[in-house]
């Protein structure tokens, strides 16, 4: 075989070593017609850049379209045929010489380049798009030879063969490209390898069977020629055959509808959102961004349309790629039985919508920049707009139509004075004296020594045993976390800091969580670190637990990220949301007391938001999960149903 | 292989190019030792039945069997077979010697002191470029090619076919000679299978996708006879006896076998005719149409 190689690289050593110079020639040349702006090196990139993004793949066309056509010649067979090697090992041969060239080439690129890609670090997409580029370069080789061989002609070869090379990598291209940006709805990992294998094994062997035809005078057959072809379509169809089934797959893809950038934390606007969770949270808003709808559904899987979205024309199938459109919302639920919703579509206007499971929603209002405004609940729920000449309000009230603005503050004033007045006026709140360590609540008082007190109202948490405050403080200069009971006692709780606007989140259960964080050596190889949550929790009975460490947790789920959520805390148990592929439920006086349930498949994009907002979402009676394939409810015990 | 085991065996081969039957169920044996010419006009298959057997070209039913090998397409067959085309063709970027040079890095039993041996007695200059050589040089270079690796069987596929008659000469009574009296079995098809009659043992007529006929050389030698008659009414044609030509009253006839003759004398259809031992060249001609 080395001595086939070796021939044919002296066959075409006159066409390659003049492609090489040229390669090399394009050095002195580009730094000759340089722009003055350009460093020799800028220049030096670009001239490599055209080589590596349209001189090589034309080359490697040339060169395949070239040996192909030869191989298949008579002059071949007479010359090379009498040999005692297989004719199939001659073809392979050939091939096995344009590949090399095409390798040289490429390295003497990379060498132009100083073996270093003109990037400071190669991103993800950056890193696939190289490793593409090495597959594409050997499949074109391999198609623009077998074509040229099959045809007998360099240039029908080589044109079919960037034809299939094209049909293949473009799907291919953007099912990389939606699953980076997007949604990781079908195995890359898998589909990669089986399409490369598709592509590569799938020539080799139409090549094998044209040989059988061409040079060995096998007579044609049916099945023959439906194998070639067959073989030789197997990656294009393969690799639309995955776009195909990400598109299926992208349709039943559900999501929350939440805010984009909520804090998963109850900081002051959204702690007035999330007042009445326990109420708020029977209810999911869930979309689905193939189809650009939007619904509230219930554990029983009734649903109320909020968006009714748009038609998909015909199968539906987008060959860019899925075309998604995605929406953003707040809701709060008022006292009244009514829940507000701030909607904003993609697609369409954004608008105040308000209603309730069983009458359904209806349009309220339609606002301009929803994006600049937040829903406030409580007692008075209401709707806050930062606009350029400060912050307007207008209540929303289930008797009236449209809203009803007017400014609070300016912007340089803020809304906080304006939100602690609500708490105050709707009794949800403590205020600090002037001595900045005695906070009153209703006639209530409690001194902290070295609390961090503030002059904005603190906002309370309902316990079973009534309205309680939670205080940071600091002594002996160090941060600790003080609960003011509606007994009087103020109680050191936590030895860490924790204020109800900055760090801690609330369960639709009534208890209230904080997380420090701890960056770990693993369990598993040293080498890697991970994040290992420990937990300061208030349970709603009123419990403090401080420093509950996951550590068991992540290591019988093998969650590394820290990504461990608390979702319900009572009745002598834990309830957490391991990364969302999983709710674990611990006992709190035994952290090694776990049981499992694994959760159906959410969408996980890599980025930050979607991997936590809130995929798993907690309601009173279990947890809604928006997963790839539709919505599941799973109960505290565990028992989980699809419900759309 | 036992030592008296065919060299060469083909049962039942069958190809078609096509709506063209070129082998037609072909059975044909070769011993070892022999030398055969297969006889055929133009299109009869004889280079397919070659190339099958080098397994060059794949059958479509049938069996093969060489030096006791089957063809797998593989190529091994090849490597033990010595072949000269019939139009010999060389990488023309190739000196004579760097094609001898990589054509022994194919063959295990490669003799380079045969090969350079054959080249001077040739008269081949290694320098030059097989690219220029002249068709007589360049069937030189095959035949150089053909026997450097000691091969055991030789296909020559009309190896004298445009030269001139001094390389004729040289590789019919060189080449072939000394090949043959080395012990090799060597199938020759030619079109002028006359100027080898001196070097067959036997003669195979290949038409219609079979072997039609096979003769012992020697009979086509000695056994094949010109009738030549005066008659208005000739004898037709039967097995073992073809019309070469009729004007007039004038016929010629070719018998085939001394009994075949003894049967028409004593039928009296010959009677009066001249009779003699018919040339090499026109009994091939007569085999050709019998």
């Amino acid at each position: 075989m080395k001595n086939l190689i070796k021939l044919q690289l002296k066959k075409s050593f006159l066409s390659f070593a003049v492609i090489l110079a040229a390669i090399l020639f394009s050095v002195p040349l580009a730094l000759w017609v340089k722009a003055a702006a350009m460093t020799p090196r800028e220049a030096i990139n670009l001239a490599m850049l055209y080589w590596a993004a349209a001189g090589i793949p034309l080359v490697v066309l040339i060169l395949s379209g070239i040996a192909g056509a030869e191989a298949a010649k008579e002059q071949a067979r007479t010359t090379e045929q009498p040999l005692p090697v297989s004719q199939y090992g001659l073809l392979l041969s050939s091939l096995a010489a344009v590949l090399l060239e095409l390798g040289v080439l490429i390295l003497a690129v990379y060498a132009i380049l100083g073996f270093n890609l003109p990037l400071e670090t190669l991103s993800k997409i950056q890193e696939e798009i190289l490793r593409l580029y090495i597959f594409a370069m050997v499949y074109l080789t391999l198609y623009g030879f077998v074509f040229s061989y099959a045809f007998g002609n360099g240039i029908a070869g080589a044109m079919t063969g960037a034809a299939a090379v094209a049909f293949t990598l473009y799907p291919f291209v953007t099912m990389s490209v939606f699953q980076q940006l997007a949604f990781e709805l079908v195995p890359m990992l898998f589909i990669k390898p089986a399409v490369s294998a598709a592509a590569l094994a799938g020539g080799a062997l139409a090549l094998k069977l044209l040989s059988g035809v061409n040079d060995r005078k096998a007579a044609w057959t049916a099945s023959k020629l439906t194998a070639v072809v067959m073989l030789l379509a197997a990656a294009p169809l393969a690799s639309f055959a995955s776009l195909a089934w990400l598109n299926l797959k992208a349709r039943n893809v559900t999501l929350p509808v939440t805010r984009m950038f909520a804090s998963p934390y109850a900081v002051d606007k959204h702690l007035y959102a999330s007042r009445d969770i326990k109420e708020a949270s029977r209810l999911l808003l869930v979309q689905r961004p193939f189809y650009g709808d939007a619904f509230f559904i219930d554990k029983e899987g009734n649903r109320s349309m909020i968006d009714a979205g748009r038609k998909i024309p015909g199968p539906g199938l987008s060959y860019l790629f899925p075309d998604l459109t995605f929406a953003n919302a707040e809701s709060v639920f008022a006292p009244s039985g009514v829940r507000y919703l701030l909607y904003m579509p993609q697609a369409g206007g954004n608008r105040i919508m308000q209603g309730n499971a069983k009458t359904g929603f209806a349009f309220r209002a339609a606002v301009k920049n929803g994006w600049s405004m937040d829903l406030l609940g409580g007692k008075e729920p209401g709707i806050l707009h930062r606009r350029d000449d400060g912050y307007y309000y207008s209540p929303l009230t289930p008797e009236k139509a449209g809203l009803n603005w007017r400014q609070i503050s300016t912007i340089k004033e803020g809304y906080l004075t304006f939100l602690g007045e609500k708490y105050r006026r709707e009794g949800t709140a403590a205020v600090f004296r002037k001595d900045g360590k005695t906070l009153e609540y209703r006639g209530r008082r409690w001194t902290i020594p070295g609390a961090a007190g503030t002059r904005l109202p603190v906002p309370g948490i309902e316990l079973a045993d009534g309205m309680n405050f939670i205080v940071p403080a600091e002594i002996n200069k160090k941060a600790v976390t003080y609960l003011c009971r509606p007994n009087g006692k103020a109680e050191l709780i936590w030895p860490e800091y924790f204020r109800l606007t900055q760090n801690l989140s609330l369960t639709p259960d009534g208890a209230v969580w904080g997380v420090g964080i701890k960056s770990l050596q693993s369990y598993g190889s040293p080498a890697v670190k991970i994040i290992n949550p420990e937990f300061y929790i208030l349970t709603a009975e009123g419990t403090p637990l401080s420093a509950v460490n996951t550590r068991g947790i992540m290591e019988r789920t093998g969650v590394t990220n820290g990504e461990i959520r608390l979702l319900k805390a009572g009745g002598g148990y834990l309830w957490f949301n391991a990364d969302n592929r999983y709710m674990v439920r611990a006992g709190i006086k035994n952290m090694e007391d776990l049981k499992i349930w694994r959760l159906p498949a959410v969408p996980r994009k890599r980025g930050y938001y979607y991997a936590r907002a809130g995929a798993v979402s907690p309601s009173p009676d279990g947890i809604f999960v928006a997963a790839t394939d539709g919505v599941y409810f799973m109960d505290w015990e565990g028992s989980s149903k699809k419900i759309y | 292989m036992k030592d008296n085991d065919p060299v060469l065996s083909c049962k039942g081969l069958r190809k078609n190019f096509g709506s063209k039957k070129v082998l037609d169920g072909l059975d044909f044996e070769a011993a070892p030792g022999e030398v055969i010419g297969i006889l055929g006009r133009n299109g009869s298959g004889k280079s397919t039945l070659f190339k099958v057997v080098l397994d060059l070209i794949a059958p479509d039913s049938g069996s093969v069997s060489a030096l006791g090998l089957a063809p797998d397409g593989s190529g091994k067959l090849r490597g033990l077979i010595g072949y000269v085309p019939e139009k010999p063709s060389f990488h023309g970027f190739m000196t004579v010697e760097e094609v001898l040079a990589f054509r022994a890095s194919f063959f295990p039993g490669w003799d380079k002191a045969k090969a350079a041996g054959l080249c001077k007695t040739l008269g081949l200059d290694g320098g030059a470029k097989a690219g220029d050589l002249s068709k007589g040089t360049a069937a030189k270079l095959a035949w150089v090619c053909a026997s450097a690796h000691n091969p055991k069987l030789l296909l020559l596929d009309e190896p004298t076919s445009g030269l001139d008659y001094l390389v004729r000469d040289h590789i019919l009574n060189g080449l072939i000679s000394e090949l043959a009296e080395g012990g090799r079995t060597i199938i020759i098809s030619n079109h002028r299978m006359g100027e080898m009659g001196g070097l067959l043992d036997r003669v195979c007529v290949l038409k219609g996708g079979k072997i039609s006929a096979d003769h012992k050389a020697d009979f086509i030698k000695t056994e094949t006879y010109k009738v030549t008659l005066r008659e208005e009414t000739p004898p037709a044609e039967e097995p073992g006896v073809k019309i070469i030509s009729r004007a007039g009253s004038v016929s010629e006839l070719a018998v085939f076998g001394r009994e075949k003759l003894q049967e028409l004398k004593n039928s009296e259809r010959i009677s009066g005719a001249e009779i003699s031992v018919l040339d090499l060249d026109s009994a091939f001609k007569a085999l050709l149409g019998e």
